[in-house]
């Protein structure tokens, strides 16, 4: 879901709703075509990022994604250890 | 070409539209950028488009960095290390300006961008890292409050009550310009150790020869490099990175305003700097004297600095580390909501209303209270987190700047503005960077 088919609800849940906001039945349409404009681009940006799907990795890619990850995890474990001994 | 107050009016007509409340209020301002740019009106420009990378930089200047920027010029002098600082800030302008043209080109937060390209695990995996950080990291910033405070004589829950009905009442405005000049105004404040740092009165010579030093005095050790690491931690942090992004969606910049998010995030990054070193060279006055300040914090940095810079000095050093404290607590609470609302794509803005986003206010309000009370548990191990926060926040930041990098180099989503071959060799020298640093304070801790 995103902000630009998001409407808010009484519940504070958020409702999905397929029907993107319209500004060609608004009056502005006429009046103020760079308001128009701007939503235009704005929702076009939305459009081009929710079309996108999973980004093809290479398998090095994926190694050094996992390997960072461990890198993280083992890190960490290495400072909680440190803060234990420290803290004995 | 219509007013101000038009633009306001008219906008207002749109109201029965359906249009959620923040892609009201972000068009309001695109608008008003818009105007702004037509009128070639330069300075107001500016002014409408500065806001996320000098939030982001001064909000990094927070109350573990302040410490330990204090800590490293209090142990060590500035020789090495002023030099160092400053190039943690090139590194920082390097990394953020990615969520410039990431931010401006796809109208979406990092975390959202992360989840959609590598999918619900890498997501979830980033979302539980920045969380966790995050809340360490806002730990921190009110022990920073309390500190500052302590100088003060002002009662730990009292001021960590303050802090929390500051960084709650801020997004009130349900507008997120508004909350963003208000935030700032307090940020600008961290430049008051600039005028600490001349209260010192430092010895210029030393402070130009200090830019060619290799080396720290007393040379290398275990404490230095943790400090170092602590100082870069100080700098580049994960939170950062979504929350200059989600900023600049939240503010609603669009393509033809990233070369102003550029010099918002130079700025940033000058402005910050300048208080870091400010803060390096006032309280090297204790270097020279051989204090040990191993576990100060701010409030006894205040008071051994007061000898040498004065009451008013020490008073403004206090000052200086509550509002560190209280900025990066706003920022980085705000961080963790909207990293929150991207991720399970919830409403994540502050420009809607309570009722509309309840479980983004929810988690920026939840994360300051809890991390708040924390403080005020009896014997809880505090400075341990001071430590320790810079460096976890060091040792989360490689995967994640991968994904930055990846992304920044997707053609599909950043079409003419994804990196060329030199702003990638500059990124991976940062990430190396950040990794080696990791990989030192291993070393270092198995010594």
């Amino acid at each position: 879901m995103t902000e630009g088919t998001q409407n808010g609800r009484k519940d504070g849940k958020e409702e999905r709703t397929d029907r993107m906001p319209s500004y060609h039945d608004s009056q502005l349409n006429s009046q103020k075509p760079e308001i128009t404009k701007l939503l235009e681009q704005h929702q076009e940006s939305r459009r081009r990022i929710e079309s996108l799907g999973l980004v093809r990795l290479t398998p090095g890619l994926k190694w050094l994604m996992w390997g960072l990850r461990f890198y993280v995890v083992g890190m960490v474990i290495l400072v909680v250890i440190n803060v234990m001994a420290t803290l004995h | 070409m219509p007013s101000n107050r038009d633009i306001h009016r008219d906008f207002k007509a749109v109201d029965p539209l359906p249009l959620p409340g923040d892609l009201h209020q972000r068009l309001q301002d695109c608008f008003e950028v818009h105007q702004a740019r037509q009128k070639r009106r330069q300075m107001r420009l500016l002014w409408l488009l500065v806001g996320p990378g000098l939030l982001a930089m001064l909000g990094e200047n927070d109350a573990p960095s302040m410490l330990s920027y204090a800590g490293t010029g209090s142990q060590f002098g500035i020789n090495f290390f002023l030099p160092f600082i400053l190039l943690t800030f090139v590194l920082a302008v390097i990394t953020q300006e990615m969520t410039v043209r990431l931010g401006a080109l796809t109208q979406s937060g990092l975390a959202e961008l992360i989840y959609r390209r590598f999918g619900r695990k890498w997501g979830h995996l980033a979302m539980g890292d920045l969380l966790l950080t995050n809340f360490l990291t806002l730990i921190t910033e009110f022990v920073g409050i309390v500190a500052g405070a302590r100088y003060f004589h002002i009662p730990s829950a009292l001021a960590v009550g303050g802090g929390m009905a500051l960084v709650m009442a801020a997004p009130l405005s349900h507008r997120y310009f508004a909350w963003e000049r208000r935030v700032l105004l307090i940020a600008t404040f961290n430049l008051v150790f600039v005028p600490i740092a001349l209260m010192s009165h430092p010895s210029w010579p030393v402070l130009t020869h200090a830019f060619i030093s290799v080396s720290p005095q007393g040379g290398w050790s275990k404490h230095m490099i943790l400090l170092a690491l602590s100082d870069i931690g100080a700098t580049i942090t994960p939170w950062m990175l979504y929350f200059q992004q989600a900023s600049i969606r939240d503010k609603g910049l669009m393509e033809p305003d990233i070369r102003h998010g550029r010099w918002d995030t130079v700025l940033g990054a000058g402005l910050a700097s300048l208080a870091a070193v400010a803060c390096l060279v006032a309280t090297s006055v204790l270097f020279s004297h051989h204090m040990n300040t191993r576990q100060f914090n701010g409030a006894q940095f205040a008071e051994a600095l007061t000898p040498y810079i004065g009451r008013i000095g020490g008073s403004l050093f206090a000052l200086g580390i509550l509002e560190a404290g209280l900025v990066a607590a706003t920022t980085i609470s705000t961080s963790s909501a909207y990293v929150w609302g991207e991720s399970f794509r919830q409403a994540a803005s502050l420009n809607r209303r309570w009722s509309e986003a309840l479980g983004f206010y929810a988690i920026l309000a939840g994360m300051t209270l809890a991390a708040g009370l924390v403080v005020l548990i009896p014997g809880f191990p505090l400075e341990m987190i001071v430590i320790f926060v810079n460096i976890i926040a060091v040792l989360t930041m490689p995967p994640i700047f991968l994904f930055l990098l990846i992304l920044v180099n997707d053609r599909e989503i950043m079409g003419s503005y994804r990196n060329t071959w030199w702003l990638n060799v500059l990124g991976i020298t940062v990430g190396g960077f950040i990794s080696l640093a990791g990989v030192i304070y291993a070393v270092a801790t198995m010594l």
